[in-house]
């Protein structure tokens, strides 16, 4: 199975940084009833069902692997339930239709939550089973027509005597050997041609620059060839009356076997979603009806990867409204932004989640703005495309994401622009959440604040590289109250990061006055 | 002995008689007790040709036999075969039925038009039979069917007319019979670097990389570039696509190139003036086993078509008939 999803509900380029598509890939199984699928906005009330089912499922099958084996041998019947339909079935749909039964009736055994089907498939099973050798994948034949292809045989043998007797014929008649009934060509002065103008044998047709011979098989040949095409026929005639009598048997439980197919095509794709979680150690969420995100050690995978070791998991518990998220530069704000639009892209998808835990409600929506240069393609300005993202109605459920809120234009404005949004975002029914280096904002009532962890100052004895920062960075996420103390300490760190880095002499003195402050 | 052997059917042109030569080889091959399996490279052994207006010859398989067609072209068939697999979605854009004849039984056989599902085939026939023949009726403008992992042996129908565009097409296809192959070192190079994604890519002696091109050789701007760069520099071109006249004019300056074709069928030269075979040096990566050239001649004229030695060539519609093959 492989996973996509429709194009218009994320930027390609996005889905490739936070490394969705690689993602997806988990969940590639080669399972031919399901080659692939193609995922959409599952929406409030459907999502709440699908998690709650995919809950029950895997609290209710005791063993999935081998679930998962039978599901991989279940044959694919999309190009055989038209001809159900269309009462056209042939023998290799017939074939996939048996397999496709008795599979699913060993799955519905192990399931054990519904085998109240089981009776009726099995009859139509059996039913199939009467005219089909599955075995061996061919109809079944009776006596009469195996004595007919005997006979077809045996018949085969005397055409291919008649015909060398029907070559000698010719070969005495015209001096010219041939194979019935291989083609042969001859020059215009080949010194055969008069006699096979003559001949009753034979006949000549001019083909460009040469003449092409024709036969003209004697009645001895010819009888037998249409003895055997009789016997072809009646052959041929018996098998398609079963096939015709199979198509209306299984005509008559086409809506049955529709069903049965889907339900079966929509519970493979639980049970992969499941087998998958389970390997690679996902987690359902746990769907929340009211507005909020609550995450314990979520994972963003294509960061984790770069870090490996000292990737950091997110603990974040975010609500209703505006909340706001500071921190120091290069402490890791932007990440948290991207591992919750990660999440929540997830399940907007209904697909499990790199987490230990996740209380989440269904977003209707889940937009990002990361912060740019702005592009030549859209011919914006970054403050042009922040304008743009915000330009666009946010429905009510939606989770809005937006790194360093209105930092792409002069500080006056931007601190003027982001009270008023903030403001504005915090009463609606959507979950807003922003990074800041406006320390004003704070004066907002009822936002909800968090920072990044500090770094610990000790550490800039034992550091010499931008890396080593890194490497040290806490890259945890606090709560915090209205007190602007910290904000006092986050423009330090930002101070003491420069002067730790900065080689000139001068300005690292300068720094150093302005932090003794 | 290898598991599986496969004899590829080439014709140059529609009508070159390659259902003939196939069924010939098909004939002669009845005689040996191996699994035989029938497989095409998209349509072939329709009854009738609509070009030219006339009943084209059947494949029929023998009794035994095996064969590979999509499942649709089994329709008025159904009870006189056995299915032994069926290849379906998501490995297969249709669905192809791999099945064995209860009798003698005319087939049309249509079978994957790619790579990728010829081989998805093949393993399955390998994992089946302990030993098998393929005959696969190949296609010339198929360029994979020259990778060895698709075709050990080949058989070529060639049309001869006095029309130009078909003796092109013959020329063609036999002149890069004439190449030498790569030398080992060089070949698991390119196999362990090349990928269908490059058209072209430039190494030098030491088999450093110079140039990895994506585009469609002849539009691609870079590689002239590197080819310049490298003019004095005696380097490798390994060519994975068509080379056509206007790729030739780009190529054929630089003297110091050698050129690598990925397969025998990527020439598509026309007669052109400027064109003189040996400007620079071709080679092809791999060599190219053909066992045998069936002819078709629409003319007695001479023609200028130089046919490869030690190779048989038949004219399976002008010469006395074989006997120990009939179908």
């Amino acid at each position: 199975m492989k996973l996509e999803y429709k194009s218009y509900q994320q930027d390609l380029e996005l889905g490739r940084e936070i490394g969705i598509f690689q993602y997806l890939e988990l969940f590639n199984i080669d399972v031919p009833i399901l080659p692939y699928k193609v995922l959409d906005h599952l929406g409030k009330t459907h999502a709440q069902k699908f998690y709650q089912e995919l809950n029950l499922l895997n609290k209710a099958i005791p063993n999935l692997e081998k679930i998962m084996n039978l599901s991989k041998e279940l044959p694919n019947l999309d190009w055989v339930l038209p001809m159900i339909e269309q009462k056209t079935i042939n023998q290799a749909g017939l074939l996939s239709l048996y397999y496709f039964l008795k599979k699913n009736i060993e799955l519905i055994e192990i399931e054990s939550f519904s085998k109240k089907e089981i009776p009726s498939l099995q009859k139509l099973t059996d039913q199939i089973d009467i005219y089909l050798d599955a075995r061996k994948g061919c109809l079944k034949s009776d006596t009469k027509i195996d004595q007919l292809k005997k006979q077809i045989q045996d018949l085969e043998s005397s055409i291919d005597e008649l015909s060398k007797r029907y070559e000698n014929e010719i070969f005495k008649d015209t001096n010219l050997k041939m194979i019935y009934p291989w083609p042969k060509e001859i020059s215009p002065d080949h010194s055969a041609l008069e006699k096979i103008k003559k001949s009753s044998l034979l006949k000549t047709v001019k083909n460009n620059d040469h003449q092409l011979i024709e036969y003209i098989p004697p009645k001895y040949l010819t009888e037998e060839i249409a003895k055997k095409e009789k016997m072809e026929k009646i052959i041929s005639s018996y098998y398609q009356q079963i096939i015709s009598k199979l198509n209306m048997a299984i005509f008559k439980k086409q809506k049955i076997i529709t069903l049965k197919y889907e339900e079966r095509v929509k519970l493979t794709y639980q049970y992969i979603l499941l087998f998958c979680m389970k390997k690679h150690k996902l987690i359902l969420p746990e769907i929340s009806k009211t507005l909020r995100f609550e995450v314990a050690e979520g994972i963003l995978p294509a960061i984790q990867n770069k870090r490996e070791k000292q990737y950091v998991p997110l603990n974040i518990n975010l609500n209703k409204g505006s909340n706001v998220l500071f921190g120091a530069n290069m402490a890791g704000k932007t990440s948290v932004l991207k591992t919750i639009y990660f999440l929540s892209f997830l399940v907007s998808l209904g697909l499990p989640v790199p987490a230990k835990k996740l209380i989440t409600s269904i977003p209707s929506n889940v937009k990002i703005h990361l912060k740019s240069s702005g592009t030549i393609a859209s011919n914006l300005s970054s403050f042009g495309e922040e304008l743009d993202f915000f330009s666009k109605d946010f429905t009510a459920g939606s989770v809005v994401l937006v790194d360093e809120l209105f930092q792409t234009t002069n500080p006056l404005a931007g601190k003027d622009l982001s009270t008023i949004f903030l403001k504005y975002f915090n009463h609606k029914n959507v979950l807003f959440f922003c990074t800041t280096q406006y320390p004003e904002i704070i004066k907002i009532k009822n936002l909800n604040l968090y920072k990044m962890k500090d770094v610990n100052q000790n550490i800039f004895n034992s550091i010499n590289t931008l890396s080593d920062l890194l490497n040290n960075m806490p890259f945890k996420v606090e709560k915090v109250s209205g007190d602007k103390t910290y904000i006092a300490k986050e423009g330090t760190m930002a101070l003491l990061i420069a002067r730790h880095f900065i080689k000139n002499e001068n300005i690292k003195q300068s720094i150093s006055k302005k932090i003794k402050g | 002995m290898k598991k599986l052997h496969t004899i590829c059917f080439i014709g140059s042109d529609k009508n070159a008689g390659k259902t003939t030569a196939f069924n010939f080889v098909y004939a002669k091959l009845g005689i040996k007790k191996i699994n035989t399996v029938l497989l095409s490279i998209g349509v072939n052994g329709e009854d009738f040709d609509s070009l030219e207006n006339h009943i084209k010859p059947k494949i029929v398989v023998k009794k035994g036999d095996y064969f590979v067609t999509e499942q649709n072209r089994l329709k008025e068939l159904d009870g006189l075969y056995d299915i032994v697999k069926i290849f379906s979605p998501p490995n297969f854009k249709k669905i192809y039925v791999l099945s064995c004849t209860h009798g003698n039984l005319p087939v049309v056989l249509e079978g994957p038009n790619e790579k990728e599902e010829i081989l998805k085939i093949k393993e399955f026939i390998g994992s089946y039979f302990d030993q098998a023949n393929i005959l696969l009726d190949g296609s010339i403008d198929r360029q994979f069917i020259a990778s060895e992992e698709i075709s050990d042996e080949f058989y070529f129908s060639l049309l001869i007319t006095q029309r130009l565009e078909q003796i092109k097409k013959i020329k063609n296809l036999i002149r890069p019979l004439t190449y030498d192959v790569v030398i080992p070192q060089i070949k698991s190079f390119i196999k362990k670097i090349s990928s269908d994604r490059y058209k072209t890519i430039i190494f030098d002696e030491s088999l450093n990389i110079i140039y990895k091109g994506l585009e469609i050789s002849f539009l691609d701007k870079n590689l002239l570039i590197k080819l310049k760069e490298n003019a004095a520099k005696k380097i490798y071109i390994y060519l994975n696509g068509a080379l056509t006249n206007h790729l030739w004019e780009i190529l054929s300056p630089f003297k110091n190139l050698t050129l690598i074709l990925d397969s025998f069928t990527q020439e598509m030269i026309s007669n052109i003036p400027q064109f003189k075979d040996d400007t620079i040096k071709k080679l092809l990566l791999n060599k190219v086993k053909l066992s045998g050239i069936f002819l078709r001649e629409e003319t007695s004229k001479k023609s200028d078509i130089f046919l490869p030695e030690n190779v048989p060539v038949y004219n399976l519609f002008r010469e006395e008939a074989l006997d120990e093959v009939r179908i």
